[in-house]
């Protein structure tokens, strides 16, 4: 029982602080994420003086085929940003044309602190 | 005594380790299973991965927190991590894309940090299984 209950506070702490992090508690960060289709149209401001990491994610014309587009569009779109930037959620027009014309890649941005 | 020590040590580094990472991969899920898609060679179970993996390092957590069943943990640990270890092996010699993604600060880690930590947590869950049977050979003699 001793022993049980010792796991499970540490179990539990580490729940705790991984949810306190999450949260950013510890940070003092903000997390931003687009969640809608209408990329062209939305701005986010950084709200902490962090440096922020903006990943793209190709979560439209997955996975296969098209991981090459998104290989290749990784140094192109992925930035740093600082506080007071405006971040955009952006659509990609795939370079090369391996994802068929129906399906466009359509990009997801997430600025995610690091 | 002193087996009875390093065992725990090792038990409760397991169950940090999987509650931490279990749970950054189910809060940030839709992050990991792209990442998982990037990955050359667990691209087509992404979807799949993505859910089954965080869920099973909550229950191996909670399978070491219970007493009863911490042995079988340890083994299931030591089975996940060392598929974990030839996972990473795997990509570091035959990947040219290399995705993390391990939940956490674990990301911060670049892949041969990674796979040393790995082989770590491997070696460290094999010795406490070792131990733990060495403990109960002596307990159930005396």
């Amino acid at each position: 029982m001793k022993r049980l209950n010792l796991m499970a506070i540490i179990a539990l702490l580490t729940l705790l602080t991984a949810a306190s992090v999450q949260a950013g508690v510890f940070k003092g960060k903000a997390r931003l994420q687009c969640s809608t289709n209408d990329y062209s149209s939305l701005q986010y401001q950084m709200t902490s003086n962090a440096s922020y990491q903006l990943l793209m994610a190709d979560d439209f014309c997955i996975p296969d085929i098209c991981i090459y587009n998104y290989r290749l569009a990784m140094p192109s779109t992925v930035q740093v940003c600082n506080s007071g930037d405006f971040i955009c959620c952006i659509r990609i027009i795939p370079a090369d044309l391996f994802c068929p014309p129906s399906a466009p890649i359509r990009a997801k941005v997430i600025c995610k602190p690091f | 005594m002193g087996k009875k020590i390093i065992i725990q040590v090792i038990v409760a580094l397991f169950v940090i380790l999987w509650v931490y990472t279990g749970y950054n991969k189910l809060v940030e899920y839709e992050e990991f299973r792209i990442t998982l898609g990037r990955s050359p060679f667990i691209q087509p179970l992404a979807g799949f991965i993505a859910v089954v993996l965080p869920t099973g390092e909550l229950l191996l957590a909670l399978l070491l927190v219970i007493p009863k069943t911490r042995l079988l943990g340890l083994y299931l640990s030591f089975v996940t991590m060392t598929l974990f270890t030839g996972y990473i092996w795997l990509m570091l010699q035959y990947a040219s894309d290399l995705p993390c993604s391990c939940g956490g600060v674990l990301e911060m880690m670049d892949w041969d940090d990674h796979l040393l930590f790995n082989a770590a947590f491997t070696v460290a869950a094999l010795v406490a299984i070792v131990l733990s049977i060495m403990r109960k050979r002596k307990l159930s003699i005396t």
